[in-house]
């Protein structure tokens, strides 16, 4: 098993408030900002994002985030009662804040986006281009915008990790 | 003049390019930025008048024929499996290509920080025929062959191959009508004004 490998092209803007686990892959050109934890076993694919500030994002083991894909614990306020964008300050905004967090061999495809407060509990699939701005209940398939629930997800995983990790003993 | 000492700036110049290791990559035209990241570049073969811009990932086997662009921040996984680019095909910003992915189904477990014998990473060769074109934030999945003449729409997912000289869109994308094939004409103008070959 190898250990953790951090591509040089990714970008940590709070690293003393990031903490991260053995045997993760975090590749080119993602971006990391605020209050984060990334546990063990986890690959965050090209290109995605996570945006922590106070409320923080947690990864849980084994939990898989494909490319492109854009994790917030904060948003501005898109309604036009408030001004937004990182360049006013805050008296001016309404910054929706909300702590994620993605479960165990939960999966998110490429290109899906995640909104503040939600909690995707453990085995959760979400399918490319997803838009999830709702908690999800476990080992369950969702995609669309807004995603929604398609169908149980297979829980075979389980076991094959427990053989997975008997083996690294 | 300004546009040569741009392009000393951001692309590889020729000498660095074959000092990369490339399975071939051509000597007329080639403008590869140098924040591309290229993965075992001696899988990748890339022609003659090719512009691979900045953020752009190449890794896997890839096959780039001539007259080809890959606008920025484009992501190309060949893996083992492989992807062509044919002459004249163009990827717009922001799309990615998957030769090969892993089963989302529960029935294994997934990424790359795996061993392969606990994963089911399944695959199928990816071609963009001459003259297809797919528009930014596109995704391509495994085993999908644009054929010749067709174009995606910005923001689709492409599951499935789609038909000559046809437009595709949406998630997942559809046919919606024909596309004209003045490319066919104009290639042929092009290569005869430049005295290039015609392939």
């Amino acid at each position: 098993m190898g250990g953790t490998s951090i591509s040089r092209n990714a970008k940590f803007y709070s690293p003393n408030s990031i903490s991260i686990g053995y045997n993760v892959r975090i590749d080119d050109f993602c971006i990391f900002c605020g209050n984060i934890e990334i546990h063990n076993h986890i690959h965050i694919a090209p290109y995605s994002c996570f945006y922590g500030g106070n409320e923080g994002i947690v990864i849980d083991d084994f939990a898989n985030i494909s490319s492109r894909v854009s994790v917030y614990a904060q948003s501005d306020d898109y309604s036009g009662m408030s001004m937004t964008s990182p360049v006013i300050p805050d008296t001016f905004k309404k910054v929706e804040t909300g702590k994620i967090y993605i479960g165990r061999h939960v999966i998110i495809g490429s290109t899906s986006v995640v909104m503040p407060g939600v909690n995707l509990n453990e085995g959760c699939a979400f399918g490319a281009f997803s838009f999830i701005e709702n908690s999800t209940k476990e080992w369950t398939i969702n995609a669309g915008i807004p995603c929604r629930y398609i169908s149980e997800r297979a829980r075979k995983i389980r076991e094959i990790e427990i053989q997975y990790l008997e083996s690294l003993r | 003049m300004m546009a040569a000492n741009k392009y000393t700036n951001s692309f590889y110049s020729q000498q660095e390019l074959e000092s990369i290791g490339f399975s071939s990559v051509g000597t007329e035209n080639v403008f590869i930025s140098k924040k591309a990241s290229i993965y075992n570049p001696r899988n990748v073969c890339i022609g003659d008048n090719v512009r691979i811009d900045d953020f752009c990932i190449l890794s896997g086997k890839l096959t780039i024929g001539n007259y080809v662009h890959v606008a920025p921040y484009c992501g190309l996984y060949g893996g083992k499996t492989g992807i062509i680019l044919e002459d004249f095909s163009g990827l717009s910003s922001r799309c990615s290509v998957y030769a090969e992915s892993d089963d989302y189904s529960g029935g294994t477990l997934t990424n790359p920080t795996i061993p392969m014998k606990y994963r089911n990473v399944t695959g199928g060769i990816v071609v963009l025929k001459k003259h297809s074109i797919v528009g930014s934030g596109s995704t391509i999945l495994p085993n999908v062959v644009i054929e010749e003449g067709a174009s995606i729409g910005s923001m689709s997912l492409v599951t499935r191959s789609v038909e000559p000289w046809s437009i595709n869109v949406g998630i997942p994308c559809k046919r919606i009508k024909d596309r004209a094939q003045r490319p066919l004409v104009l290639e042929k103008e092009m290569l005869e004004e430049i005295g290039d070959v015609v392939k």
